[in-house]
């Protein structure tokens, strides 16, 4: 079994890519947090980018049956922008929604590291170093 | 990379609320400072705007001061006959600067600029984060 043909770093792989494409769009939307009409702007979830890019196998449940219901998940990629009240200026970014999501991506990176890691240990083991 | 860019784009946002500091510290300064002639017009309040610009190099939408432009309010009058800049009347025109509403300015600029800096924090510990992934 050859480590780069596992699903597992290729996911991981996927997963790291997309955390950074959200931490540039997050960055984006507080640098501009003062910019009049700015929009807060998020990229498309894990599972719609997941189901484009490797079929419908993993992330997305997949319909074998004509009387099953279709999902509601948005299969859009790429940017697009997220409602929130709005500042007088037209400004709709809330700093403490964009910091929290910040955070989410920093627990997120840490867990995907992680596993990568652990897993990095595990052929380290076997080949006995 | 996606993680470079965001720390460029931080790193423009805390130019720009810095550039917005400046101004603010320029009209705190000023808010005492009237002309020296009679009838001279006395400091008028500057303001910023901000605008999203596209960098073309890297194609990420950062932030820039767009204008220092000027506030066009009134001048508030006070009646001071001794004044230099005293007017035919004996009225002083006064800055246009509201202390209370420039402190106000720099709170909110203070509380961008931390934003900033905290997305810059996370962003490297997410590239050191990456890094490590080589050992």
């Amino acid at each position: 079994m050859e480590p780069s043909q596992t699903g597992l770093f290729e996911l991981a792989d996927q997963r790291l890519k997309w955390l950074g494409a959200r931490q540039q769009a997050l960055a984006q939307n507080v640098a501009n947090a003062d910019t009049p009409g700015w929009k807060a702007r998020d990229v498309a979830p894990f599972s719609a980018v997941l189901s484009g890019q490797m079929g419908l196998t993993a992330g997305a449940p997949v319909r074998t049956n004509a009387l099953h219901l279709a999902g509601t998940a948005s299969s859009a990629a790429g940017g697009h922008a997220v409602g929130g009240e709005r500042a007088p200026d037209g400004n709709q970014v809330s700093l403490d929604q964009q910091l929290e999501k910040i955070a989410q991506t920093d627990t997120q990176h840490e867990t995907v590291t992680a596993i990568y890691q652990k897993y990095i240990g595990m052929f380290r083991m076997v080949l006995g170093r | 990379m996606d993680l470079e860019k965001a720390l460029q784009i931080s790193s423009s946002g805390m130019q720009a609320q810095t550039k917005r500091l400046r101004v603010i510290a320029e009209n705190l300064a000023n808010q005492d400072t009237t002309g020296s002639t009679p009838g001279a017009a006395p400091y008028r309040r500057k303001t910023v705007t901000f605008a999203d610009q596209v960098d073309r190099a890297s194609g990420v939408a950062e932030v820039a001061v767009k204008k220092i432009g000027t506030d066009p309010s009134a001048f508030p009058q006070r009646y001071d006959p001794s004044h230099p800049a005293a007017n035919a009347n004996g009225y002083v025109s006064t800055p246009n600067v509201n202390s209370f509403v420039e402190v106000m300015d720099m709170r909110e600029a203070e509380r961008s600029y931390s934003a900033n800096l905290q997305v810059m924090q996370v962003t490297r510990g997410l590239l050191t984060r990456a890094i490590g992934m080589l050992k």
